[in-house]
């Protein structure tokens, strides 16, 4: 973090404790990340031959169980970005998408002023696709199975409800089944060996408490 | 405390994205001449009779022969030479093929067909072609050449006189193509891909499109074929390869998505190995191909960020194009036969 960035964070937390509020035990959150591709969905597959990056738009909502542990549920659209089409309207027609749904467990640090981080641990699935489509003739690949994921974020209040901050991810998947669908192919089938996919993800997140 | 922490995971994360971004090209590369400054390397061959790799040398103006056992390269001059290189493959010399003892060379710089003697090391007739060239095949079974030009949506064909001298016969139209080209000579055939999502069978003597299937690809590109088993490969740019049975109109028989952007694919027949080179994955994939025609993953390597390209030869290497250094990487394969 730059020093400047922390030295106001620090006179924020200093000059509005009116923000302070009591916890709440409903939290409902929304984030928009930047997942890089590493790792492979399956043996001689990288994630990065078929994607620059995903575009992750987020839901989650967590209840409070304890003092400082929530449950909730995590919900990811994510756009996948093509890396080989060669025209506008190619490119929009071969964007795919990456699908999570996961139960989450939230540990809410503490509270330190406005500051209110918090640490998101989830064990879920995945869906993932990508396309190219090139003059209207499209070949699709996917790849679905277990993602684990942890984020991080760092939340400021901003009012008594509102919190909002920059979020850190990283998710691991493995693959249990990859699928091709192109002309003259509609397949479905094991992996070729089992592959440790990461998504390191970085953005923001917004939480409303109710 | 928090700071520190901080820090580590920003530099893991870091370290995790870079994963894939560094990588040594794997195999021994072998310089040609006048290469430094890029070479737009497209078609690659092997000559089972010469026992030598060919490669057009693109802007070099060379057609360049590599002895794959000692990597000791002859080069043969004479056509259209470029001293910059654009970073396509638009520029001199750009595909081969054998036959009749001699060799038969397309050039994007001049737009010639050449017949060169190998022997000799020279350039022994040359003919004009309307348009630019993609791949030039010799065709035993009516002593023509085929040439494709896309530019023009057609297919070029040359009658060879008993000399090699080629003169112009006939065009074919393709729509949408034609893309790549392999000739079956046991069953009169050949094979060239349309741009997108289908290939093309022609008869060699009507010089008639007689079938046309699904290859399995959005945007197709290298061909290949195994010719005693009847199975055609096609290689697509998004990274899919596919099988083709053409005994039995085409049907796909196996597919497989590893790597991506590969463009010309290359063809062990011996091993049944197919090697897809693509700059997407900078990467060289090697897929064993069984006699039944499924495909099974064998190996991938890192190659250059440029590369497209790929042939094997008969001695088990394959060799991979780098057109950003004007070089080809040979890459041992090591793997036991597929058949």
């Amino acid at each position: 973090m730059k020093p400047r960035l922390a030295i106001a964070f620090a006179c924020a937390a200093a000059l509005v404790p009116s923000i302070a509020r009591a916890d709440h035990d409903v939290q409902i959150g929304g984030a928009m990340a930047w997942a890089f591709p590493a790792g492979s969905f399956e043996e001689g597959a990288r994630a990065s031959d078929e994607t620059f990056g995903v575009a992750a738009f987020s839901l989650d909502g967590a209840l409070r169980v304890h003092e400082k542990l929530s449950i909730g549920l995590y919900f990811q659209y994510g756009i996948v970005t093509p890396k080989l089409c060669a025209s506008s309207s190619d490119c929009t027609s071969s964007l795919g998408h990456d699908v999570v749904l996961a139960p989450l467990v939230r540990w809410r640090v503490g509270r330190f002023g406005v500051f209110t981080p918090s640490i998101d641990a989830s064990i879920g699935y995945e869906w993932f696709t990508s396309k190219l489509s090139d003059r209207g003739v499209t070949s699709v690949r996917g790849h679905r199975g277990v993602l684990v994921g942890v984020d991080a974020f760092a939340g400021f209040a901003l009012s008594r409800r509102v919190i909002l901050g920059p979020t850190v991810g990283l998710s691991f998947g493995i693959a249990d089944h990859a699928s091709i669908e192109s002309p003259g192919v509609d397949a479905s089938h094991a992996v070729d060996g089992h592959a440790l996919h990461l998504w390191p993800k970085l953005g923001a997140r917004v939480v409303f408490e109710i | 405390m928090h700071a520190r922490f901080a820090s580590i995971s920003c530099v893991a994360l870091l370290a995790l994205v870079a994963i894939d971004c560094n990588a040594t090209p794997a195999g021994t590369p072998v310089a040609l001449p006048d290469g430094s400054p890029g070479i737009g390397f497209d078609d690659l061959r092997y000559s089972t009779t010469l026992h030598r790799v060919l490669v057009p040398g693109g802007r070099s103006g060379r057609l360049d022969l590599i002895d794959p056992q000692t990597l000791e390269v002859t080069s043969i001059t004479g056509f259209g030479v470029t001293n910059d290189f654009s970073g396509g493959h638009d520029d001199g010399p750009t595909s081969v093929d054998e036959g009749l003892g001699k060799l038969f060379v397309t050039d994007r710089t001049t737009r010639m067909l050449s017949v060169v003697d190998p022997v000799a090391r020279s350039i022994v007739a040359s003919v004009a072609l309307p348009t630019g060239p993609d791949y030039v095949r010799f065709v035993a079974a009516t002593n023509e050449l085929w040439i494709t030009e896309p530019g023009a949506s057609q297919m070029e064909i040359f009658a060879l006189a008993a000399d090699g001298t080629p003169t112009h016969a006939a065009f074919i139209p393709v729509g949408n193509g034609p893309e790549s080209l392999v000739v079956d000579a046991t069953r009169g055939r050949a094979y060239a891909h349309r741009w997108q999502g289908s290939t093309l069978a022609f008869d060699v003597k009507t010089r008639a499109i007689v079938a046309e299937w699904p290859n399995g690809c959005a945007s197709s590109r290298g061909i290949a074929l195994d010719e005693v088993r009847g199975f055609l490969f096609s290689g697509c740019n998004e990274g899919t390869a596919a099988v083709l049975d053409v005994a039995h109109d085409g049907k796909i028989l196996s597919t497989i998505a590893k790597g991506s952007g590969f463009d010309v694919i290359g063809y062990a027949p011996a091993l049944g190995h197919l090697h897809l080179a693509g700059d997407t994955c900078a990467c060289m994939i090697t897929l064993g191909v069984s006699s039944s025609g499924a495909l099974s993953f064998l190996d991938r390597v890192d190659a250059p960020s440029s590369t497209h390209c790929v042939v094997a030869d008969d001695v088990g290497h394959a060799w991979v194009c780098d057109p950003d250094d004007g070089s080809i990487l040979r890459v041992d394969d090591t793997h036991p036969s597929s058949l």
